[in-house]
């Protein structure tokens, strides 16, 4: 369980990035973080990982992040969106990272590797930016931490990548494993994920599951009497989400909608979810 | 207990393993740079001796190498330091506060007790590669001392470095020229506070950081320099006084000079646990500083 309460941080004194995060996060689910830039995706990841240190309550399976207690980030991992590459090959990389995590599967990175077609004995730096996030992924994977967070891990991957990439992650969740995923990248993984949350930088806007989602709202053109929160033009005509009727059959989610509507209709969504979100 | 210690032995033991798996480019690329630099400086030193006629050796020129060794090759070590503290600053600065380094060392499973211990072994690696290599330009520098000129060995053993007050004494009283006594002596015992200004540069570094928190590579270099020249000009004002001191007193040379040997003997043997101190406060200080 990830449970943050009010968490506060800022990079400047006067210029805080998060203002008040309160949010619950239930083990066992795959989270898709989203929100606009700057409202602080990235960094709430890194205050979870322990590598920033933000003010107010949080806690990640029950250990102080701020502590970096050793059991804590044994539990832990986070696959940055840009992380420093190293001059050795993947497989020392895994060999030297292997002993900090009790929970390393050697099947799973070899596995990983091999679907991605990364080859294990050539230095990362000599590696194209695609190679090099794919053999970073991998070694995340096979961390196999009961938390796993990952900050746009989409990012420079060619699309049968992008397929592999979230077979590897839906095989991850069969095991009751948490994965937080912030992307810009919804496309990617609207499929994958089984939670949502939208972020800003003064709290949650939203935190449900798809199936809360898709129980409150409905993705449909509108009709006469509807509530619509938001519109686009498409090919087939205008296309809306609006609030779901109570005798419609649900709609599948549309991410790149749902999050246009969450931010442009603030107030009424926090009123749509807000007895879920208790 | 046996237990936890064990286990916390085997994660000091891996962040070893990570920090020299990720990073032995950078530190065989600052090893390179420092032995390079030693010897250009060994060579130039040479050069400008031979350059003047004073090399190869004679006994006439005797005196010329003892200045060479004592002086010449002591001073450009004195550059040397400057230059190797400046490259350690610029490294160890990188690596601990650079979002994208730090970010993958410190979220690694270790308790921060652990990766300090890591980060230390880090900078005695620098400050003992260095202190070998001042050996070895010392040692190098008096085997041919004594191989040609045995007369002046006794000059270059540190644990007679004050002798040269004696020695100060003893022409004070022929009547030679007291000034030229006094800055040669004072140019030794600047030589053997060298080490002491190197970790009190490291030391002063450390408080400014924590007083003026910045992220600036540049300005953390400007800060070491600042420190670097501030210390030398008080090491330098401290040693003329005192030599001075004696020159005008020598009813206080036996008690001072023993006083003053064995401070300077211990800061000696204190500077490696000194400069560990030093980089342990910073390290702290960077903690804190992400802490906050």
């Amino acid at each position: 369980m990830i449970e943050l309460n009010d968490l506060r941080y800022g990079y400047y004194r006067h210029q805080p990035v998060l203002r008040g995060i309160s949010l619950s996060l239930p083990e066992g689910h795959i989270y898709g973080l989203l929100g606009k830039n700057g409202v602080g995706k990235s960094t709430l990841l890194k205050i979870l990982c322990g590598s920033l240190i933000g003010e107010g309550e949080y806690t990640v399976a029950g250990y102080n992040p701020r502590r970096q207690h050793p059991a804590m980030l044994e539990k832990i991992r986070l696959v940055p969106e840009a992380e420093a590459i190293l001059p050795v090959a993947v497989e020392d990389l895994a060999r030297v990272t292997a002993p900090f995590y009790p929970t390393w599967n050697q099947s799973i990175f070899e596995s990983a590797l091999n679907e991605f077609q990364v080859p294990r004995n050539k230095q990362l730096t000599t590696l194209s930016l695609g190679q090099q996030k794919k053999a970073l992924i991998s070694l995340s994977l096979a961390c196999n931490t009961p938390y796993l967070l990952m900050d746009e891990p989409t990012n420079g991957l060619d699309i049968p990548s992008k397929s592999i990439f979230r077979r590897l992650v839906a095989g991850l969740c069969d095991e009751g494993k948490t994965v937080i995923i912030s992307t810009h990248q919804v496309d990617d993984i609207d499929s994958l994920i089984d939670r949502i949350v939208i972020l800003e930088n003064e709290g949650v806007l939203l935190n449900a599951s798809i199936d809360e989602v898709s129980g409150r709202l409905a993705f449909r053109h509108a009709g006469e009497g509807d509530e619509v929160l938001y519109t686009e033009g498409s090919p087939v005509g205008p296309w809306s989400v609006v609030v779901r009727r109570p005798d419609e059959p649900e709609t599948s989610v549309n991410m790149k909608m749902l999050f246009n509507a969450v931010i442009s209709h603030k107030d009424r969504i926090r009123t749509l979810f807000s007895p879920l979100e208790d | 207990m046996k237990q936890n210690t064990s286990l916390q032995w085997s994660r000091i033991r891996n962040l070893l393993c990570y920090d020299w798996a990720v990073d032995k480019g950078k530190i065989k690329f600052t090893l390179a740079i420092v032995v390079g630099l030693y010897a250009a400086l060994f060579i130039m030193a040479y050069w400008n001796q031979t350059s003047m006629g004073l090399l190869p050796m004679t006994p006439q020129s005797g005196e010329a190498l003892v200045t060479f060794a004592n002086v010449s090759v002591m001073n450009y070590f004195e550059y040397a330091t400057m230059i190797v503290g400046i490259l350690t600053t610029v490294i160890l600065h990188r690596k601990f506060t650079n979002p994208q380094t730090s970010l993958q060392y410190l979220a690694l499973p270790g308790s921060r007790i652990e990766k300090y211990i890591v980060m230390l072994a880090d900078f005695a690696f620098v400050v003992i590669g260095m202190q070998v290599l001042y050996l070895v330009v010392y040692a190098v520098s008096m085997l041919i001392c004594q191989l040609t000129y045995p007369e002046f060995s006794w000059w270059m053993n540190p644990w007679n470095s004050l002798n040269m007050a004696k020695k100060l004494m003893s022409v004070t009283e022929s009547g030679e020229n007291q000034f030229d006594v006094i800055h040669t002596s004072v140019m030794r015992l600047f030589i053997w506070m060298t080490p002491v200004i190197s970790f009190g540069t490291f030391g002063l570094w450390c408080v400014v950081n924590m007083l003026f928190k910045h992220n600036g590579i540049l300005k953390s270099i400007g800060v070491f320099l600042l420190a670097y020249v501030f210390l030398v000009i008080v090491s330098m004002i401290v040693m003329v006084g005192v030599v001075a001191s004696f020159a005008e007193h020598p009813e206080l040379h036996a008690p001072a000079l023993h006083v003053l040997a064995t401070v300077i003997k211990v800061i000696l043997w204190l500077q490696i646990p000194l400069a560990l101190l030093f980089q342990w406060i910073f390290y702290r200080q960077i903690a804190n500083r992400q802490a906050k």
